[in-house]
């Protein structure tokens, strides 16, 4: 197989959409009752407890799990109307926003500025999909992130 | 791209695709492209670059290619640590995703 050519459907090396989506369902945790209004305050107050898993229903009722995260994602409806877009896509392909995107959109430019990244590597294509898609999986792996 | 690759690429231990030879299991699912880049992404995520590991990653890619390379493994450390950093949770994407990271785990 060539490097420059191998792979099938191009995925996203960030979350293949050939795989399942998220929001199978809610996880069965304390943090279930939680809803989409709830203040930061209440939100951090359950995420700061290592027995309920963070995570909360959004306005438009998508379960966003951020797992164990030690500090919370945006509410993706309090988000601007451009990265509301971007939240929007992603919950048209994947079921929900993407969890590190919440925790990065604290910071606009920041989250802007990785977004830039991504797109750039994307763009560049000269491996393969799938070659992106296995080396961000076995890196990911020895940094020891979830995935 | 298969389900078995992306289960392998977890499974295979550090370093594990610089062996020489390398597996059966390996040359199956990845031909030499793939393993001089998943071993350079080993070296460059565990530590530093070889000379050997650099040779290799020469012979089946070209500078351009190298460079694109380079920055995807770069940028999913960044963007790996900073996961791994905050604890952000798995949403299960990807079949065999392992369990949430709990407490210091």
């Amino acid at each position: 197989m060539n490097a420059s050519t191998a792979g099938e459907a191009r995925p996203n090396p960030r979350g293949p959409a050939r795989y399942p989506s998220v929001g199978s369902g809610r996880p069965e945790t304390e943090a279930a009752s939680l809803d989409g209004h709830a203040p930061v305050a209440q939100l951090a107050e359950a995420t700061a407890s290592k027995s309920v898993r963070s995570g909360f229903e959004s306005q438009s009722g998508h379960w966003l799990n951020l797992g164990m995260a030690r500090i919370e994602g945006i509410d993706p409806d309090q988000a601007d109307d451009r990265t509301k877009a971007v939240f929007a896509a992603q919950t048209q392909r994947w079921g929900a926003p993407l969890g590190p995107h919440l925790v990065y959109a604290r910071r606009p430019s920041i989250y802007r500025g990785a977004r830039t990244m991504w797109s750039g590597l994307d763009e560049s294509g000269l491996l393969s999909p799938a070659m992106h898609a296995i080396v961000n999986r076995r890196v990911a792996s020895l940094v020891g992130c979830v995935f | 791209m298969t389900d078995e690759q992306l289960r392998a690429v977890v499974a295979v231990g550090r370093g594990g695709f610089d062996a020489d030879p390398p597996s059966e299991e390996q040359v199956t699912l990845f031909d030499a492209a793939f393993r001089a880049a998943l071993a350079y992404a080993d070296a460059m995520t565990t530590g530093d670059v070889s000379d050997a590991v650099f040779e290799r990653v020469r012979e089946h890619f070209d500078d351009d290619q190298i460079v694109e390379l380079t920055e995807v493994i770069a940028w999913e450390n960044a963007s790996a640590r900073f996961n791994r950093a905050l604890r952000i949770g798995s949403q299960h994407l990807w079949p065999g995703s392992p369990p949430d990271p709990v407490g210091d785990g």
